[in-house]
């Protein structure tokens, strides 16, 4: 996080952009006959509206909390597993080739069986994240066991370390950069996958805002809607590279 | 002169007996590259032993086989009668290039030993702490390593070896990667700490320099696959003080390592006999 006055210059542009992209429009979204894509004062009214009467923030809680529970477990099985296939060889012969596979599918054609296998409850949901954000986390974590220095490693052996404290002392300290990067990422997709889970696999909390609100034809709700899960969104993210810049201090500010 | 042979003999301390280290080629289906070839030596207890010869001969290599971290294919060490068989935690390494870890700070890196023993961290703290001032250091105990200069690192890596108060000092071209000024600085440093805690020290440089400066013994290697060719003593008065670098006799013997090891390095072993008419022997 930036100390405000340090770096004016680039505040001024952020909010001198925001701002054209916010007239440019409203300018578009009060041509005439123009209906999909209603202007921002029009957008707005309905956005506060909709969280004054309780519905938008309800939703987001409920469809955060898929995404959190979700997230946690893909945390622990992509982390764990990417430990594991950087380390055993045999590990990484048989799960890397399904690991790419997975990774490069879209998850989301993978409803249909989630929602045949686990049923359209809350189990569903939270498979469908774990699906969504399990892979990046495991695929950093790897990366990063795998660009582990040797010479630190040779370094703690010379001190008589022990394979666990080697591991504890050196890989773990140098993998952490790409772990929590592979995190960051996983709970923008984590997020992005509750949100998918509730509009594809079980309609509810934002999803069932979202498609009421479109379903109605309520273009300036459906915009709030929309607005409002993508400042969740950035806000999600932000937070996750806050902590993610605040625990690996000792790389300096310049890797950022 | 150098040839001075059989001083009444100090018990050996360190004994290197027959190692031979094969490397695989750097291209697949070459026979193995010989690095080692059966070399033989013997270190006293206190000795400060120079290991110096051509680039790539194997000097880093011997040392690391001596400390523990490879293995030899044939032969073996052994320190104060025990067979080597891996690191130890009263045998200290420096490195070239320092080796800190970047996510420690400079008082975590020095205590790092410490701790991995099960030191409790009030006095592995202390201990760090007054290393590092003993290295003049006080005041960056919680800087990182990124925000240290090359000769701070070093010293840090020093301390973080002197730290388990190590029987032996294994050092691999520790000043290889610093500045000229620096480099003199720490060889005077390390002078004043060897001096100081009396421990006995291999030390692996291709800087005949600080191999007269620093050493009692030279132990000059041939071009791989590598034996000791010779070995020099050097007589020079401790402590070590930089106006010995102008003397006489520091030259000389600065030339005649300089002279071996080039003609180490001209006459590749590969195609002519490796042994050198002046070898000296060990123990």
């Amino acid at each position: 996080m930036r100390i405000p006055g340090v770096d004016v210059r680039f505040a001024i542009i952020r909010i001198a952009s925001t701002a054209a992209l916010f007239t440019a429009w409203e300018w578009y979204g009060s041509q005439p006959g123009q209906f999909a894509l209603p202007p921002p004062s029009k957008v707005f009214p309905a956005l506060v509206e909709s969280i004054v009467d309780g519905g938008l923030v309800q939703a987001a809680i409920g469809t955060l909390w898929v995404g959190a529970v979700g997230f946690s477990i893909a945390a622990v099985l992509g982390v764990t597993l990417g430990l594991v296939i950087a380390n055993v060889s045999w590990a990484d012969n048989t799960l890397t080739p399904l690991v790419n596979a997975a990774y490069a599918a879209p998850i989301t054609m993978l409803v249909p069986i989630i929602g045949i296998y686990t049923g359209l409850g809350f189990t569903g949901k939270v498979t469908l994240v774990v699906l969504f954000a399990f892979f990046v986390i495991l695929i950093n974590t790897e990366a990063g066991v795998r660009q582990v220095r040797e010479d630190l490693v040779e370094t703690a052996r010379s001190f008589e370390a022990s394979r666990i404290q080697i591991a504890r002392h050196v890989m773990l300290p140098s993998t952490m950069p790409f772990i929590l990067n592979g995190l960051r990422l996983g709970v923008g997709r984590a997020v992005r996958g509750a949100i998918v889970a509730e509009l594809l696999l079980l309609v509810s909390n934002l999803g069932l805002f979202l498609i009421r609100a479109g379903a109605t034809f309520n273009m300036p709700r459906l915009m709030a809607g929309i607005f409002f899960t993508m400042l969740m969104g950035y806000a999600v993210m932000w937070f996750a590279g806050y902590l993610e810049r605040r625990s690996l201090r000792w790389r300096g500010e310049a890797t950022y | 002169m150098e040839e001075r042979d059989a001083r009444p003999a100090a018990p050996p301390y360190i004994q290197v007996h027959g190692i031979t280290k094969r490397f695989p080629a750097a291209l697949k289906g070459q026979a193995l590259v010989t690095v080692l070839d059966q070399v033989e030596t013997s270190i006293a207890r206190g000795e400060f032993v120079v290991l110096i010869g051509p680039s790539g001969c194997g000097k880093s290599t011997l040392l690391r086989i001596m400390n523990g971290l490879i293995p030899a294919d044939e032969g073996r060490v052994t320190i104060d009668g025990a067979t080597v068989q891996g690191p130890a935690g009263d045998r200290g390494m420096v490195f070239q290039s320092f080796n800190l870890f970047p996510w420690r700070t400079a008082l975590q890196n020095v205590a790092f030993g410490l701790e991995l023993h099960g030191v409790g961290s009030q006095e592995r703290d202390g201990r760090a702490r007054r290393l590092l001032a003993a290295m003049g250091l006080g005041g960056f105990e919680n800087y990182y390593p990124r925000q240290l200069s090359g000769g701070m690192q070093q010293r840090v890596g020093l301390a973080r070896a002197l730290a388990i108060d190590p029987e032996i000092l294994f050092m691999d071209e520790p000043f290889g990667s610093l500045d000229a000024q620096t480099k003199l600085l720490m060889q005077d440093e390390l002078e004043t700490i060897v001096q100081r805690h009396k421990r006995t020290v291999v030390f692996v440089t291709h800087d005949m320099e600080e191999a007269v400066f620093l050493a009692d013994r030279i132990l000059i290697m041939s071009q791989r696959p590598a034996k000791i060719i010779e070995e020099v003593r050097v007589d020079l008065p401790r402590p070590r003080m930089d106006h010995m670098r102008a003397a006489p006799e520091f030259g000389e013997l600065k030339a005649h390592i300089w002279n071996q090891v080039r003609t180490a390095q001209e006459f590749r072993p590969t195609i002519g006999a490796v042994d050198h008419p002046t070898a000296a022997t060990h123990g």
